[in-house]
């Protein structure tokens, strides 16, 4: 740990503020609540929402795991990884089920998530509606009036044009009944997997200055037409390369030298964890 | 007809500027002009009463800026008046203290508007599918099947053809486009339809045919209409009763024929003799 920082980057005033933001948060599932987002040394856009979540929320008993797109080792999740390290020395992990804070970047973690385990999400764009409106005044609007028609008209226009609704990443899902949520640009696989999750789950962002929340057994549902039912990515009876898992999220890989197509688990360390136990 | 109102409009006000001393209250009904000399502010509306009754189609007719589309809007729930009180079957209040929810239910359910331009109406980025099927999202209807067959019903209604359903309005003529919005607002089988100038700007051919949509749909789902022109000839074809209006006010009312043939006020018999005049 560089001694020059305070632990975990952030002064104490500023964690406050942000831990004061997330109570509010959990307090009104769904609802992004504004704060005052700090500036870090890493980019707008490169997961400073979920870093000033995570930086508030870290003790020095704490384990931490960080992944970017379900992967513990790439560039995303190695730099934010290598940050807090510098800043606050809190051991970490690539093992889902010994972290308990876990930032993650477009996936949940394959493995359940226990009510001792926090889950902070970057979040890109927090807002679901900016899809089909523009301003933040009407939006907010909508939001208080709970006059979500014009995304069921959005997701109806796909059902017209293409027979099928087409967001993949980031499917909007409401929460309580109350909220129309963005659950960040996680994959449709991962959507039914916030409903009545066990842990919290924190969503972060940083650039749009506003953070959400889903606690713990809280109603997540994708919206959907009574005639449409919603539909998550299909791999077939494809398995693993690696690891033979079935019925995760799976990435698609193609050989460079042979041009072969592959598949192999999206979370890579569930993958491993995998690997070793075989072994 | 049914002698029972669909709606009823009591001292309808509304203000563009918020007024001052010398123009609200007895100032605002004495003033000649709806502009006031002071503040500059305009009362696009100083204290209209009308009634529209069951299966009516009532006329509005007025130069520009006299209030008509101004009215509309307020009718629409667009528009929040300064004062005024809206009854309508079956609400106990006044129309116009109901929370934005309340109103936009009424809306939904009782209501259809066809604007003068399309723009206004209907989303141009949007299918003619999506576009008429807003109102019945909008009214709670979640089943893809119902929609489209009700989407098809309404295509039928409007004449156009349904393979043109997943073309977007922007592709569209303009006499097209007027009847993907009145499919539109005639979606929820409203009971009252609000038709701002519909017919402006389309040539007479279109503007017959356009017509003949209107009154078929009128009759025969026995809606009460509110029709905004300024073409004496489309309020002589379509509506049973008009109202003049001048500068936020009106001048004169009653049935068509008496208004057109026999005008009372100076304003409108200017108005009409400048139709014979063309």
């Amino acid at each position: 740990m560089n001694s020059n920082y305070n632990f975990a980057y952030l002064d104490e005033g500023s964690k406050r503020e942000v831990r004061r933001t997330i109570l509010k948060a959990i307090a009104l599932p769904g609802y992004q609540t504004p704060f005052g987002s700090r500036e870090l040394p890493i980019s707008r856009g490169w997961g400073t929402g979920g870093l000033q979540i995570t930086l508030s929320l870290l003790l020095p008993q704490d384990v931490l795991k960080v992944i970017d797109q379900g992967n513990d080792d790439s560039v995303n999740a190695v730099s934010i990884k290598r940050f807090i390290d510098e800043c606050s020395d809190v051991e970490t992990t690539t093992d889902s089920t010994k972290a308990t804070l876990i930032q993650s970047r477009h996936r949940i973690p394959e493995i359940p998530l226990r009510n001792d385990q926090i889950l902070v999400l970057q979040v890109p764009e927090p807002e679901p509606l900016r899809l089909v409106e523009g301003s933040e005044a009407l939006t907010r609007q909508m939001h208080a009036d709970r006059d979500y028609s014009l995304m069921w008209l959005r997701l109806f226009e796909d059902l017209v044009q293409f027979g099928e609704i087409t967001a993949a990443a980031g499917y909007p899902v409401m929460v309580e009944e109350r909220y129309l949520m963005s659950p960040s640009p996680i994959p449709r696989y991962d959507v039914p997997r916030l409903n009545m999750s066990e842990c919290l789950c924190l969503f972060g962002a940083g650039r749009e200055k506003k953070i959400y929340a889903i606690p713990p057994y809280t109603s997540v549902e994708a919206l959907t037409f009574e005639d449409v039912p919603f539909s998550i990515e299909s791999f077939g009876d494809q398995a693993c390369a690696k690891c033979g898992a079935v019925g995760v999220f799976l990435d698609e890989i193609y050989d460079q030298r042979t041009g072969e197509k592959y598949y192999q688990c999206s979370d890579s360390g569930y993958c491993k964890s995998r690997v070793e136990n075989a072994v | 007809m049914r002698s029972d109102p669909a709606l009823s409009l009591k001292n309808l006000t509304v203000c563009y500027g918020g007024g001052c001393e010398a123009c609200r209250g007895e100032m605002a009904k004495g003033m000649k002009k709806n502009r006031c000399p002071v503040c500059g502010s305009i009362w696009a509306l100083r204290e209209v009463s009308l009634s529209l009754f069951s299966g009516e189609i009532l006329g509005v007719v007025g130069e520009s800026g006299s209030g008509k589309s101004s009215l509309l809007k307020c009718l629409y729930f667009d528009e929040i008046p300064l004062g005024g009180q809206l009854t309508l079957p079956d609400i106990a209040e006044n129309a116009f203290s109901l929370s934005r929810q309340a109103q936009r239910r009424i809306r939904n359910a009782h209501m259809g508007m066809v604007h003068q331009n399309p723009m206004l109406g209907l989303r141009m980025d949007y299918s003619a599918a999506a576009n008429i099927a807003e109102n019945l999202i909008a009214a709670n209807c979640r089943n893809v099947r119902l929609l489209q067959d009700r989407i098809d019903e309404l295509l039928d209604i409007v004449e156009m053809s349904s393979y043109r359903r997943r073309e977007t309005p922007r592709h569209f003529s303009g006499g097209m486009q007027q009847r993907v919005q009145i499919a539109k607002a005639i979606a929820n089988r409203p009971d009252i339809l609000l038709l701002d100038e519909v017919t402006t700007g389309l040539d007479l051919s279109v503007q017959a045919k356009i017509l003949d949509v209107l009154k078929k749909i009128i009759r025969d789902f026995n809606i009460s209409a509110v029709l905004v022109s300024h073409d004496l000839a489309v309020i002589r074809m379509l509506a049973h009763r008009t109202v003049v209006m001048l500068d936020g006010k009106i001048i004169e009312q009653g049935l068509t024929d008496q208004v057109l043939e026999d005008p009372q006020h100076f304003y409108t018999q200017q108005l009409v003799h400048s139709l014979l005049c063309i």
